[in-house]
């Protein structure tokens, strides 16, 4: 502002250029853990790379922070609008995506635990506006309504032979009356399929 | 209440699994009464259909079941290829078709004995023209 009124009172109106506060501090937030520790992702990517991923999980969201986890993980020093398109070119790296993925799922699950405690806090305040979803949200986590379907899975083999003896005749007459069939006409059915015939003695 | 609040009604007092096996007793029925089977087959089957005996599904829901007519059984055979067609031997994919809310409307409206067996499963429903 200093300048500006310094520069007006010397006669000159041209308007003041506009720089954008530095939002950000480039200082590092992450470290990056050993080897062991990284997953299948994150191990296929480059050193800076991997600083870059867990910059992005560790520092600030919003407008630059990608060019701060840049700056962070060690690519430049450059110019703002090179760190830019260099920001630009790692996040958009398909192996980068795939481990953002990755350290973005942990970080997920991880803070579902968090999510539980919030909304078990809610579901208790009844004064809140929210507190009949969330009772109703764990409720459905908690006792989810099942249907249970059985599927008895039976092999027999297509050779199995049944001869149509009494016994057998008895049992699927039973078999039909229990289900509703005409226990005669299954019968006649079985006996309608039974294989005749004679056997004869082979002369050696 | 009208009909269609009694059809909707029975069909969501009856689980997914009881409508899947009361189509599979009526086309068993189906096939015992219209098709030459062995004796073994026939045999197999009448204890197939007496294993579908379980939970809600009683004897005597199992008797209503009448056997199904050829346009239905054409439909039920088309479904039980899509498991032979996906090597499944859990009947997942015939399971999925034939239990689609609206495929299963289709099959009770060509069918009236499945759900006179889904209205016995659900005492406290009245009887209700499809």
């Amino acid at each position: 502002m200093t300048t500006q009124l310094a520069r007006r009172g010397q006669g000159d109106h041209r308007p003041a250029k506009r720089h954008r506060r530095q939002k950000y501090s480039a200082e590092p937030l992450a470290t990056v853990p050993d080897e062991s520790e990284l997953g299948p992702a994150m191990l296929k990517l480059t050193p800076k790379q991997r600083a870059f991923v867990l910059e992005l999980r560790h520092g600030p969201a919003g407008y630059g922070s990608e060019v701060r986890a840049a700056r962070a993980a060690g690519y430049g020093p450059s110019t703002d609008g090179c760190m830019r398109r260099i920001a630009h070119q790692v996040l958009h790296n398909s192996k980068v995506q795939d481990a953002l993925r990755e350290v973005g799922g942990k970080l997920i699950r991880a803070a579902a635990f968090g999510a539980i405690r919030n909304t078990e806090a809610i579901a208790n305040d009844f004064k809140h506006r929210d507190c009949l979803r969330a009772n109703l949200a764990l409720l459905d986590r908690g006792f989810p309504a099942e249907t249970f379907h059985t599927v008895l899975v039976q092999k027999t083999t297509p050779e199995t032979l049944v001869i149509a003896s009494e016994q057998v005749l008895a049992r699927i007459a039973e078999l039909a009356a229990r289900a509703g069939l005409d226990p005669l006409v299954q019968i006649e059915a079985a006996r309608a399929k039974q294989i005749e015939g004679v056997a004869e003695p082979i002369a050696d | 209440m009208t009909d269609n609040q009694d059809n909707e009604q029975v069909l969501a007092s009856v689980a997914r699994g009881y409508w899947y096996s009361v189509i599979l007793a009526g086309w068993a029925k189906a096939v015992l009464t219209s098709q030459e089977l062995s004796v073994a087959e026939r045999l197999e089957m009448l204890e197939g259909l007496q294993n579908c005996v379980h939970g809600s599904l009683t004897p005597a829901v199992l008797a209503v079941v009448a056997p199904v007519g050829e346009a239905v059984r054409q439909i039920i055979e088309e479904a039980l290829r899509l498991d032979l067609d996906a090597n499944s031997e859990t009947g997942e994919a015939s399971f999925a078709v034939l239990t689609r809310p609206d495929v299963f409307a289709n099959l009770l409206k060509l069918e009236p004995s499945l759900y006179a067996a889904l209205q016995l499963m659900n005492p406290g429903s009245a009887p209700a023209a499809l």
